[in-house]
């Protein structure tokens, strides 16, 4: 190895640096995934890797670091934070640079690439969906463009693996070789030479779009495209809330309930001694046994579908789509459409959708919906809370709290767009391809969130729930009831013991909802139960993600927010309604 | 003519943008030629066609961006 690497820059570098580079939606992160092996998710919508990541690949016999660079459009005018974070990445230097081309997109491609390759820093170009261009009559002379920009390219088709071990050991062999002279610029603006090497290396053949083409254009068009997306969006709520129940009551309740829960109860009362002991741990909140139904039964099914549809629609690219499509309904609250994004998410989990907000275009548009997201999209797990307490009684109770929380975000949405300072810019975005999504990927994407939730939500519902038997048990629950009687049963007309679900809704969202099961409440005090929870704090997880991605301030001002809304609409509900009961009565 | 005039399906070539980084990265520059793909109702934005790539831009930038006959 020759003396020309001078491992400067402000990161120790132990081990070789390998930046992945490209424009956003090139395949990037699906090429990171199966190059490391490591959990990061990849999904074609704009801006997904906006915090990077970085795993460790093994090259010509020796490990490397390889690091997700957020995509980006341009180097020398960086137009959101990503763009800001990937080109300080590059000017921190690395042994190699692997560069992504979308051969769909070659010349636009070409503008970054070119920018890059001014560096001098070793390159390799990895020519992605190529099987894509070639359906659609693309034709590239792979070798032509290497020539052009004097480094190697390896032709890719990342979702199937090929020419990924080729393209690292390139990048491993360029590393070592000395980086080379920096390419020199022909045109005075880097798209005039993308332009003129693209017209160099590309042909465009006849050909007739195929299924997924004529999908992708029929997809944003307001006709068919606003009903594709409802029956889009009906046949994803009809496979997580009808899936679900289905997985809930045919296998999971059955096994817990029947199986494990007479198991348990009788293994710890044959070694603990009938008491409080025994209580905590079997009895009414047992935490060993709502401890595993809650989240197991309950949740789980329901969390696990919910990805699957959520995956689903951003791994085929639709997302961007269905931002385009809401944009106008959006802008009426001064944000834009692509926010939708963070919203759907919301819908999964509040913490991804606050990290998803980073990709919004100004700062405040991602308070605006991290505070709408936590006001009033309930989040999967409160789904499913909402369906075990609703679902059996009354399916109008839990159509109405949806109904609810949909009304709530947009007359939050236009009161906050008054509210908050600041500007919405307009709307400029690239659509991806629509494609058929990569089933390993899939699988593995909706294998870790899955898992990630359940790790995340497991420990926190033992803690809530065993708090929950020990608050019971102690007899401090019902003094604490006492105290915030007139609230709870004269405010909210709900009984004393509904206040569990206010101090447990604290630590997680589901356990402000799944305390009134065990209450035998009205069909009436169920619904005003749940919009309280609806609109309650979100968890303490949330509230942690808020500080740290806004401020302190901004998490207590959310959580004063969300408390005052859900004791004032809930309130307001009761009281409306037992306004109108008694007008009946008198009436009648 | 702003790019809000151009009718659905309709080429033309871009003459005039806005002072805007993201428009250049984007391949929006004066040159290009695009096709209106269709607008999204309620003044929503505009799709057009540069290449084999859709890209969605609001109602106020279209009306910024002047455009001439398709080369």
């Amino acid at each position: 190895m020759s003396g020309c690497h001078d491992a400067s820059g402000p990161l120790p570098m132990d081990k070789p640096r390998f930046l992945l580079m490209g424009n956003p939606n090139v395949g990037k992160s699906v090429i990171f995934s199966k190059l490391t092996g490591l959990n990061a998710h990849a999904a074609n919508y704009t801006g997904t890797t906006v915090s990077y990541t970085s795993g460790t690949v093994v090259a010509q016999g020796q490990q490397a670091v390889l690091i997700d660079v957020p995509g980006t459009y341009s180097l020398d005018s960086p137009s959101s934070p990503a763009e800001k974070i990937a080109a300080e990445m590059l000017a921190q230097g690395a042994n190699a640079v692997i560069f992504v081309l979308d051969a769909t997109n070659l010349e636009r491609n070409l503008n970054l690439a070119l920018q890059v390759a001014q560096r001098g820093l070793p390159v390799v170009y990895a020519l992605n969906l190529s099987d894509v261009a070639t359906q659609r009559g693309t034709v590239i002379d792979d070798k032509g463009l290497a020539k052009e920009l004097s480094a190697p390219v390896i032709t890719t088709v990342a979702t199937r693996n090929q020419g990924l071990r080729a393209l690292l050991e390139k990048t491993a062999q360029a590393a070592l070789d000395c980086p080379p002279e920096p390419l020199e610029p022909a045109y005075s603006q880097y798209w005039e030479q993308a332009a003129a090497i693209a017209a160099q290396v590309e042909k465009q053949q006849e050909y007739s779009p195929g299924f997924w083409e004529r999908m992708g254009d029929l997809t944003l068009k307001p006709w068919p495209g606003l009903p594709i997306a409802v029956l889009a969006l009906s046949a994803m709520l009809g496979l997580v809330v009808g899936g679900g129940k289905a997985l809930r009551s045919l296998l999971l309740l059955p096994l817990v309930n029947d199986l494990y829960a007479p198991w348990i109860s009788s293994l710890v009362s044959s070694v603990v001694p009938a008491g409080v002991l025994q209580n905590i741990l079997i009895g009414e909140y047992g935490a060993l046994i709502k401890g595993v139904e809650w989240p197991f039964a309950l949740i789980l099914p329901y969390v696990f579908l919910f990805y699957v549809a959520l995956s689903l629609l951003e791994d085929t690219g639709y997302m961007p789509r269905l931002g385009v499509l809401v944009d106008n309904l959006f802008r009426k609250m001064g944000i834009q459409g692509g926010n939708i994004v963070p919203f759907i998410m919301g819908y999964g989990c509040a913490v991804p959708a606050i990290l998803g907000t980073r990709a919004a275009t100004s700062q405040r548009e991602r308070l605006m919906v991290t505070t709408l997201v936590c006001l009033a999209v309930p989040c999967v797990a409160q789904t499913g809370a909402f369906i075990a307490l609703l679902g059996d009684h009354s399916l109008a109770a839990l159509l109405a709290v949806y109904l609810f929380s949909l009304v709530a975000i947009f007359t939050a949405g236009l009161v906050l767009n008054k509210m908050v300072r600041g500007e919405t810019p307009p709307m400029l975005m690239e659509i991806p391809n629509l494609l058929p999504p990569d089933g390993r990927a899939l699988a593995k994407k909706i294998w870790l969130r899955t898992r990630h939730f359940m790790l995340e939500a497991e420990i926190p519902m033992v803690l809530g729930i065993a708090i929950a038997a020990l608050l019971a048990e102690t007899g401090a629950l019902e003094s604490f009831g006492r105290f915030i009687a007139p609230l709870v049963t004269g405010w909210l007309g709900l009984p004393p013991e509904a206040t569990l679900g206010l101090i447990l809704g604290i630590i997680r969202r589901e356990l402000a909802v799944l305390p009134l099961l065990e209450l035998n409440l009205t069909t009436f005090q169920l619904f005003v139960g749940s919009i309280v929870a609806l609109f309650y704090l979100p968890c303490l997880s949330v509230l942690a993600v808020i500080i740290r991605e806004f401020n302190l301030k901004t998490a207590l001002a959310i959580a004063l927010f969300t408390i005052v809304a859900a004791f004032l609409v809930g309130g307001l509900i009761n009281q409306l309604g037992s306004l109108i009961s008694m007008l009946m009565e008198v009436v009648l | 003519m702003s790019l809000n005039e151009v009718k659905l399906c309709q080429s033309c070539t871009i003459h005039q943008t806005p002072y805007l980084p993201l428009l250049a990265s984007l391949g929006l520059r004066p040159g290009a030629k695009i096709t209106i793909v269709c607008r999204q109702p309620l003044h929503g934005p505009v799709i057009v066609r540069l290449g084999q790539r859709c890209l969605a831009l609001s109602r106020e930038l279209a009306d910024q961006i002047l455009v001439g006959e398709a080369a």
